[in-house]
């Protein structure tokens, strides 16, 4: 099946025109789940009847010459904590196993009717919390390049899915990096969107002021496809961006002459990991290849982001995750007579796990009387530096270019210390904390141990500039082969 | 609080409560062992000098909106009732809320 249509632009071209059936492409994708997932655990659900129940309804509407959709019969899986009429989402929680959503998230809804085809829901650190999807309540995932190593987190099942052939295009979600550190992780392409550019309705809380849905894809403009499905306003969702949709392919086009890349030496330390810097290096030559103007800049508020993430982040999430008590939905204690603080706190204790617990318990801290001003307020002022450097910088630079991560992917177990694992975001967050855009592309592979693994460059944007990042990713990617590498585990 | 936050383990009860978190003796060690560690990083934010700055709660400013006070379709009752972990009849099952006797209700 060498030349069978893998991207998601090639497959709702070839399902339109009749080339393919979308049961012909669901049944690869199944075959490559069933072949590939017991080793990498990806999927934490696989919907195999409701997806071919969908594709036949493609190739009905293809048959009887309608139109079918701009995602006509591309399978996409969804994270664990993205609601889907009628099966779990689980957000990685045992508190929420037996959890049934009663409605779609405006993205499920979307996707249906732009014909895509959904297989199933990926396994993610619980509530999106954590960078390895070590985290998650019901196993774990692995990196299709190196087994012994993390996917990274928290979108890991979706990530390790989409690099492995799974899927040609999944869903995640970045609060501080979740879908563009799997992505540089993984070696595939991860946009988070600007804070509001799609709606959260139906996606579960975690820190809604940074929460953001966003595509995993092979390549850039399999991103900007899915984009202009699933962005622009939904009164559903209050905070959802009042601004017309992404553009799709048509914003890809325009040449990059001219455009001005920013190069944050913050984001380029000498305490990277080695071959990061060069990498970067090379992205940049690339770019100036195809006429961008690139400059050193500073962003000096870069140090600051993991510390006022993890005020915001936890104090966000201590309030949301308030809702899981045991009463309405979701796991409760089966301890017997238990008054009602008892009860909330049994089923609580029992139904979430060693990370969610520790978020809390720092959310609340900081958001408890005596230690508002000195954690949260500060916090929120810290932001508003981060926040507005940013937007200085986007006056004189178009994007900004950097490592996604500062290293590649790492060894199962060894970021034990939490703080040491929440650093792996410090070039991540700071784009949540400002509500910026962002992707991750793959940047020429490196070695450890003899291992070729994948590295991530990150282009950041300003808010409402996922046409521009993504053009820039686009070009870098018509003018070199790094995407196009293949992981040893994949179809 | 330029020098690191000690939490006492009391303190760490207290928050745990707060939480509506059950902790074990081991439990609560470590958390406030990762806590202490976590605090004593966040510490920087205090050397960063924010007179006159003002708070920003949520990027979102672009876009924050009221909703429109219209009836919209509510969930469907009988799928949301049927994830109750405890019931009776239409009714979701609680324990006693006044009186605070160790009652199921």
């Amino acid at each position: 099946m060498g030349d069978r249509p893998r991207t998601v632009c090639d497959i709702a071209q070839a399902v339109q025109q009749g080339e393919v059936t979308a049961t012909e492409v669901l049944e690869w994708h199944l075959r490559a789940i069933s072949r590939l997932d017991g080793d990498l655990g990806c999927f934490q659900d696989v919907r195999a009847d409701t997806a071919r129940a969908m594709a036949e309804r493609v190739d009905a509407d293809v048959r009887r010459g309608e139109q079918a959709g701009p995602l006509a019969g591309v399978p996409i899986a969804l994270k664990d904590n993205i609601m889907v009429e009628g099966e779990p989402a689980t957000c990685g929680s045992r508190i929420l196993e037996n959890f049934v959503s009663p409605y779609d998230a405006t993205v499920t809804e979307r996707l249906r009717g732009a014909g895509a085809v959904l297989l199933g829901r990926t396994r993610c650190d619980e509530f999106a919390m954590g960078s390895s999807t070590e985290h998650c309540a019901f196993g774990v995932v692995r990196n299709p390049w190196d087994p012994q190593r993390v996917p990274g987190g928290s979108s890991g099942g979706s990530a390790a899915a989409v690099a492995a052939g799974l899927v040609p295009c999944a869903l995640g979600s970045d609060t501080g990096g979740s879908i563009r550190q799997p992505a540089a992780f993984c070696g595939i392409t991860g946009l988070k969107p600007t804070g509001g550019r799609v709606s959260r309705w139906g996606l579960v809380s975690f820190a809604p002021s940074m929460d953001q849905i966003g595509p995993f894809t092979r390549t850039a403009a399999d991103a900007a496809l899915v984009m202009q499905t699933l962005s622009g306003v939904d009164a559903r969702d209050d905070t959802s961006a009042d601004a017309p949709g992404t553009a799709g392919l048509d914003a890809l086009q325009a040449p990059l002459k001219g455009l001005r890349v920013g190069v944050p030496v913050e984001h380029m330390s000498d305490d990277n990991d080695a071959g990061v810097n060069n990498a970067v290096d090379t992205a940049a030559d690339a770019l100036r290849s195809l006429g961008c103007d690139i400059k050193p800049v500073h962003l000096e508020t870069t140090d600051l982001g993991i510390a006022c993430y993890y005020v915001l982040g936890p104090a966000e999430a201590s309030s949301n995750l308030a809702r899981f008590d045991g009463i309405r939905y979701g796991r409760r204690t089966s301890r017997p007579d238990l008054a009602l603080e008892p009860l909330y706190a049994a089923s609580r204790s029992e139904g979430l796990g060693e990370e969610a617990r520790r978020r809390i318990m720092l959310g609340t801290y900081v958001l408890s009387a005596g230690y508002y001003d000195a954690y949260y307020k500060r916090a929120l002022q810290v932001r508003r530096l981060i926040h507005d450097e940013y937007q200085r910088l986007f006056t004189s630079v178009d994007v900004l270019l950097g490592p996604t991560v500062s290293a590649p992917a790492f060894r199962f177990g060894s970021h034990a210390d939490p703080m040491s694992m929440y650093l792996c975001d410090r070039y991540t967050v700071t784009a949540n904390i400002a509500g910026i855009c962002g992707v991750s592309i793959p940047g020429p592979m490196t070695e450890r141990e003899g291992v070729r693994l994948p590295l991530g460059i990150q282009i950041q944007g300003p808010v409402l500039g996922e046409d521009t990042v993504l053009r820039v990713a686009h070009h870098l990617q018509a003018a070199s082969d790094w995407h196009l590498a293949s992981p040893p585990i994949s179809d | 609080m330029s020098t690191p936050e000690q939490l006492g383990a009391a303190q760490v009860r207290h928050i745990a409560a707060l939480a509506r978190l059950e902790l074990s003796d081991q439990e609560a060690s470590e958390i406030q062992r990762d806590l202490e560690g976590i605090l004593e990083y966040v510490a920087k934010l205090t050397d960063v000098d924010v007179t006159g700055v003002e708070p920003l709660a949520s990027p979102h400013g672009h876009c924050s909106r009221l909703h429109q006070d219209q009836p919209e379709p509510p969930l469907p009752g009988a799928a949301v009732l049927q994830m109750a972990p405890a019931r009776e009849g239409d009714y979701i099952s609680v324990p006693k809320v006044l009186g605070g006797g160790p009652e199921d209700g």
